[in-house]
């Protein structure tokens, strides 16, 4: 590969690529979640098969699309149609489709709420109400091409940076943008950038933080995937401004293929010379290292990560002392998350006025979230802060599934909070969500639907929390095995109403006494839920009831007579005999033997089963 | 010098010294489990919590790390103070229900009872051990192994350790004195660690004073003639 040694250098093969790039080709989405669902083969199989025709259509193999429950997704450019649920089969007829300019209809996306059946990929809904801007390159270029990512831009802001402007505009203009931290705390990145470059130190470190563990969210790990020059784009800048040369890319083991492409672009650049010594004739040094972490949610806490990236146990500290003054290895340092930096790109080339312009008044710019749960839409998405909680569930999700009600959404993953109804109008910002009782977090967005119990949601995410914390301090390591010994209790149907409170008061003290966001932030899905969910609690306590049907302890099977036809199938399904009945005769449940594993109601056809 | 005031009694502390120093030096009293002036500050046991303004911002920090400034306001006695001061001990009670220094901490800070299920651990993981051992002793003979509530300490694979030498540091330095070292038969003993050393008796009065893992270690960090090392502090 040539070595870069001048903007000009960069300039010339932006141009090249540009000249070389194709108007016509097959975007089809290839990151974790379109593999999961066969994503592989339909590339092999397409491959193949154009090579056969000899058509002279190029495929791009590019991150997750974001409608990841429709993987895998395939676009067709220059007109944008997108095609989901694609598999090996499809591909002659999708070829076929393309040479003679046709589309196929069965392939095409439909609102499962409206029916409306969309032909292009900008009328679909899901993507109408977003605006993806660190996001907007995902479909258009491959991960690992250097070519691609120069023709969307790519590498201006660095040139930008390094030739026109100086270290201190640079951390101006990302102080005026307002961007706060992705990864969670929501701290102001120009801020951590001034005080990282007034220290005096000639050794500092950046560090990436992509040590996403929040279940459900994947925003960093589809951004590392599919877009890994942004991310190191943004890091290269935040290194000059800050002065430092070396920076480290801490990667969760969880992720290989967003270890491999990152490790793959931060090879390619150095020997673009775009890392290393002297980058582009600037004078400047800067180079990556790439850092597995080892599977520990905590290791995601600054402190923790910092521990794991100097190879000891990794355990948060107190952090009296910013990272920004004494950080690894006792330097300053600047940690930030993979969506933090892959926004310092746009805000060095459009400004950090432009940047102010989107999102609210303290929560600037745009937020991708990961939407799961019970709606229709799962997957990636990015909206300007400020968008309401409704329109991400009902306008981007597509609405609650199979026409039940909405009951919560958990914000900000296990240490989120749970939302009722009564909140969606919400502003998606820092702030507001805090004050409501949850969090931006990274941006894991669950939906729930009725069929959800809010005492046991609050279990499971404390379950959670519980195996993860590191143990250090006291009120975070038996504060939670208390509370999940107490929630454990309420789903079993021993709960008193002393233990109602006992949870808010070990709330309490978790949140305020912990040493690190872990244990502060744990309590939020218990005191969240009784906030906002404080009669289901009563209901477990007091009636021994659980209206969701979720704790085993608190429900049992009945066959409705009325209902049931004695088709005899539960009978036969039943893993512990505990259903008798003549066929054609009604069938009874015997509670003594049922084990309440719900297979009965499963396989019953004529709804007769009923938990009550 | 500092001048700071803590529950409104005007202090004047060391530039860079602790909170939990100041308060000591003071005679005002704050519980610290975790906290000993020769190893550095864990900010694990979450007692010495007190609330500290600075300026207009007010921060529930531990005294036993945050360094004093000029002007600070320190209260040591307000509800949250109490309230999680209480509840932490009331934990650590229920995860170890059987330590004598923790019954004599609960009367002083008022815990009347524990409401939550009892485990019987005796070690209350505050790392005074582990700390004590890398960073006085200068050996890492034992560590923390699992997390969470699994957490404990031990030695590596929970077999005898390697570097251990017997000193009893870890011993010494234990809060609630878990740690026990016995001697019998010329040997000593740490069942904790599984470890068992012999002992060596001083040249001069003929009483055993170290091991010989100990007297080894001291030879090769201190390169003194062996004769020289043979002699107890008594009689040197």
């Amino acid at each position: 590969m040539r070595r870069l040694e001048s903007r000009e250098d960069l300039e010339r093969f932006r141009e090249e690529a540009l000249s070389r790039r194709p108007e016509r080709f097959i975007s089809l989405g290839m990151g974790t979640a379109s593999r999961a669902h066969g994503a592989e083969a339909v590339y092999f199989v397409l491959k193949e098969e154009v090579a056969k025709r000899g058509l002279d259509i190029p495929i791009k193999a590019t991150g997750d699309h974001g409608l990841c429950g429709y993987a895998p997704v395939m676009v067709i450019y220059p007109d944008g149609v997108l095609y989901h649920s694609v598999k090996a089969q499809d591909v002659p007829d999708i070829l076929d489709a393309v040479e003679k300019g046709e589309i196929i209809e069965r392939l095409l996306y439909t609102d499962p709420m409206t029916g409306v059946t969309y032909t292009y990929e900008e009328e679909i809904p899901f993507y109408k109400k977003q605006m993806r801007l660190v996001l907007g390159p995902m479909e258009l270029v491959e991960p690992l091409s250097v070519e691609d990512y120069l023709c969307h831009g790519g590498f201006s802001a660095l040139t930008k940076a390094f030739f026109d402007m100086k270290p201190e505009e640079i951390i101006q203009e990302v102080i005026t943008s307002g961007l706060r931290g992705r990864g969670g705390a929501g701290f102001r990145t120009g801020w951590k950038w001034e005080d990282a470059a007034m220290r005096p130190s000639p050794v500092k470190y950046i560090i990436c933080n992509g040590d996403e563990g929040d279940p459900g969210a994947y925003m960093d790990r589809c951004l590392l995937e599919g877009l890994p020059y942004g991310v190191l784009e943004g890091m290269i800048i935040g290194a000059y401004a800050i002065g430092a040369h070396e920076g480290f890319v801490y990667v969760r083991k969880e992720y290989p293929l967003a270890t491999h492409n990152v490790q793959k672009a931060i090879e390619t650049l150095r020997e673009l010379g775009l890392l290393g010594e002297n980058i582009l004739g600037s004078g400047f040094d800067f180079d990556i290292q790439v850092v597995r972490g080892g599977g520990a949610f905590v290791c995601g806490e600054s402190s923790a990560l910092i521990a794991s990236v100097e190879g000891r146990v990794g355990e948060p500290r107190s952090k009296h002392v910013h990272a920004t003054e004494s950080g690894l290895w006792g330097r300053p340092t600047v940690l930030n998350n993979v969506e933090t930096l892959a926004n310092v790109p746009y805000i060095v080339n459009r400004g950090g006025e432009w940047f102010a312009a989107i999102g609210t008044e303290e929560s600037k710019g745009t937020k991708v979230f990961s939407l799961a749960g019970d709606i229709y839409n799962t997957g990636l998405v990015e909206v300007p802060m400020g968008i309401t909680l409704k329109e991400v569930v009902y306008d981007i999700g597509g609405g609650i599934q199979n026409g039940k009600a909405f009951k919560a959404v958990q914000t900000g993953g296990p240490s989120g909070g749970c939302l009722p109804a009564s909140q969606l109008d919400l502003p998606v910002e820092f702030d507001t969500l805090d004050a409501a009782g949850s969090m931006m977090g990274s941006g894991g967005m669950i939906v729930m639907d009725e069929d959800a119990c809010m005492v046991d949601v609050a279990r499971y995410f404390v379950k959670f929390l519980t195996e993860e914390s590191c143990g250090k301090c006291v009120p975070c390591r038996e504060g939670l095995r208390h509370m999940l010994e107490i929630l454990d209790r309420i789903t079993q149907g021993e709960g008193t109403m002393e233990d109602v409170d006992l949870l808010e008061e070990l709330g309490y003290v978790v949140a305020n006494a912990s040493l690190c966001g872990l244990g502060k932030s744990a309590p939020n899905p218990v005191l969240s839920t009784v906030r906002y969910f404080r009669e289901e609690y009563l209901e477990h306590v007091k009636d021994k009831k659980c209206r969701a049907g979720v704790c085993k302890a608190l429900v049992h099977y009945k066959i409705i007579a009325e209902n049931c036809t004695g088709c005899h199938i539960c009978f036969k399904e039943c893993p512990v005999d505990a259903i008798t009945g003549e066929p054609k005769g009604v069938h009874v449940i015997d509670q003594e033997k049922c084990i309440k594993c719900g297979i009965c109601k499963d396989v019953c056809k004529f709804d007769a089963v009923k938990v009550v | 010098m500092v001048k700071l005031t803590i529950d409104g009694k005007e202090v004047v502390a060391r530039e860079g010294q602790t909170v939990l120093e100041a308060a000591q030096a003071a005679g005002i009293y704050i519980p610290a489990l975790c906290y000993h002036h020769e190893v550095k500050p864990y900010t694990a046991c979450r007692l010495c919590m007190v609330e500290v303004t600075k300026g207009k911002r007010t921060r529930f920090v531990t005294a036993c790390d945050y360094v004093v400034a000029d002007s600070m306001v320190v209260r040591t006695d307000t509800e949250k103070v109490k309230k999680c001061r209480k509840l932490v001990l009331e934990l650590l009670m229920a995860q170890c229900p059987n330590l004598p220094q923790l019954q004599e901490l609960a009367q002083i800070i008022g815990v009347e009872e524990v409401r939550f299920s009892k485990s019987n651990d005796d070690c209350i993981l505050c790392g005074m051990c582990v700390r004590t051992c890398a960073e006085v002793v200068g050996l890492h003979a034992i560590g923390f192994e699992g997390r969470g509530f699994t957490r404990k300490v031990c030695t590596p694979f929970d077999e005898p350790s390697e570097p251990c030498i017997l000193c009893g540091a870890c011993s010494y330095i234990c809060p609630v004195d878990v740690i026990p070292v016995e001697e019998v038969d010329g040997y000593r003993i740490m069942e904790r660690w599984h470890k068992k050393s012999r002992l060596v008796a001083c040249s001069k009065c003929g009483k055993y004073f170290m091991t010989e893992d100990e007297f080894r270690f001291l030879q090769e960090k201190t390169g003194l003639p062996e004769d020289r090392l043979r002699i107890c502090m008594d009689c040197r």
